[in-house]
């Protein structure tokens, strides 16, 4: 399945509880994973935010940090393609939360996180650098993907970027913790802050017309329960599938470039949008201060 | 039981999962004084650990009339520093506190067992979960202050979750300074984290505040 993308490719989240630090630990589930998804017929298996290294890193993240390369990850060679999360550092020795797309155990494209939430819970700006762009990527077969990490989604200028730039797929890792347990009354019980997350989603799928894949985290670090609640998002908006909340579990769905078409055909937001216009407002708005 | 309090019970029976694993202890010993947040925690933590790793540690009053009477100290005070001592003394537990929310943002220094499985349930959720609530006497003092637990819970929630400044001012005057001024007595501590798992919008001692 190595790299033979076609108009139909089916893709597959694998949403689980990286354990903190331990990177054989995580990249041999990882391994593992990819087998099974051989065997199913999946031509990409995404895993989420950190999935190599476990979240609350602190000061172990220069420790866990590996080097920007792109040489081979020896273990991840054949298969399917795999989007992992990892930490890399540059050659000033700073460490970026990166997502890498794997393709034959080879760096295909590597996204550096741009927005670090350090706020609430949040502590990343203390331990990574941010990135500082967005690109999106030929995967073949005429896909062509963007990948996003956690808050990067929150700032919706992303998503329009890698759209304006062709994507018709937005892979997300996320390490979401779930949040407002005890809201929507005594019936609830479901995050609310997951409730969030699929708005946005399904706004940016409909929006641009674009399949989203949002892998999230299961497992607990101290205080954190990850959320779970993986999806995957068609074109038009609809939920092709969502894993268990809390739980590892693993999804899939097979995604159609006709699905894309499908969803784009009633509308003319793709054909109509002006990156000009944003540029100027955006030149006058960055110029007026 | 409902789907809110499944999934409740779900998330404090992880971390303190995971609160055992870290500590390399096998049980947890939770201080049970009988109130409703005792039961409720206990209730939780039996149903997702299992009986054999939760211990109640519970002590008899008359055990420690004579630590009151002979030193002078507060009969309930006596019986939480005793049932703090035993906790200690069981071999390979995490002591527990099994204190609320609001119990804990208005209650002075936060209690020193390490984790706090309700820590971020309110005193309303409390009584929605387990038919009752409790909490020190100057806390119940500022609930009838208040014109009642709903209204303090009410307004302390929009002042720290809603990050409300002016989530007080729903207070009478005087109401609205009590609650202040006890929020401000337990803010030093607040700053040495315990493990309060995390169920709302901005949980103590994993979120930033203050």
């Amino acid at each position: 399945m190595t790299g033979d993308w076609g108009p139909r490719v089916r893709l597959r989240i694998e949403q689980f509880a990286p354990a903190l630090g331990r990177v054989d630990v995580n990249l041999g589930h990882v391994v593992r994973a990819q087998a099974d998804a051989a065997a199913d017929g999946v031509h990409l298996l995404v895993t989420p935010e950190l999935s190599m290294t476990g979240y609350d890193v602190r000061d172990a993240v220069h420790a866990l940090a590996a080097p920007e390369s792109d040489a081979p990850y020896p273990t991840v060679l054949q298969g399917p393609d795999v989007v992992v999360g990892t930490i890399e550092r540059d050659a000033a020795f700073v460490p970026y939360n990166a997502a890498l797309h794997l393709r034959g155990g080879r760096v295909l494209h590597r996204h550096r996180k741009v927005y670090l939430p350090t706020y609430g819970l949040f502590d990343e700006g203390r331990w990574f650098g941010a990135g500082d762009g967005v690109r999106a990527y030929d995967a073949g077969g005429g896909w062509r993907v963007g990948l996003l990490v956690c808050e990067d989604l929150w700032h919706p200028a992303l998503a329009w970027l890698l759209a304006s730039q062709g994507a018709n797929l937005l892979i997300v890792q996320s390490a979401a913790a779930g949040r407002g347990v005890v809201a929507g009354g005594a019936g609830g019980g479901r995050f609310a802050s997951w409730d969030a997350w699929e708005h946005l989603v399904r706004a940016a799928a409909i929006a641009y017309g674009v399949y989203v894949a949002l892998a999230n985290r299961v497992g607990v670090e101290g205080p954190l329960c990850f959320a779970g609640g993986s999806m995957i998002i068609a074109p038009d908006g609809t939920v092709l599938a969502r894993a268990d909340d809390l739980r590892a579990d693993r999804v899939d769905a097979e995604l159609a470039l006709d699905a894309v078409a499908a969803a784009r055909r009633p509308y003319a937001h793709a054909r109509d949008d002006d990156p000009r216009l944003v540029a100027r407002e955006l030149a006058r708005m960055l110029g007026a201060g | 039981m409902t789907d809110r309090a499944r999934r409740i019970a779900e998330v404090v029976g992880a971390v303190a999962r995971q609160a055992l694993a870290d500590h390399g202890r096998t049980r947890i010993a939770l201080l049970d004084d009988g109130s409703p947040e005792a039961e409720l925690a206990a209730r939780i933590l039996v149903d997702q650990l299992g009986e054999e790793r939760v211990a109640t540690v519970r002590v008899d009053p008359d055990h420690v009339r004579w630590v009151a009477g002979d030193l002078g100290v507060d009969r309930r005070r006596a019986e939480e520093e005793v049932r703090r001592l035993l906790a200690r003394l069981i071999d390979d537990a995490l002591p527990a506190h099994p204190a609320s929310k609001t119990a804990l943002l208005l209650g002075g220094a936060l209690p020193p067992e390490p984790l706090l499985p309700l820590g971020d349930l309110w005193a309303t959720d409390v009584l929605a979960l387990a038919g009752g609530w409790s909490a020190s006497a100057e806390v119940v003092a500022l609930a009838e202050a208040a014109g009642g637990i709903e209204v303090l819970a009410t307004s302390v929630r929009r002042l720290i979750g809603g990050r409300d400044p002016a989530g007080l001012d729903v207070l009478a005057g005087a109401a609205a300074g009590r609650v202040r001024a006890a929020l401000a007595a337990g803010s030093a501590s607040r700053r040495h984290p315990r493990i309060v798992p995390k169920l709302g919008v901005r949980t103590l001692c994993a979120d930033l505040f203050e």
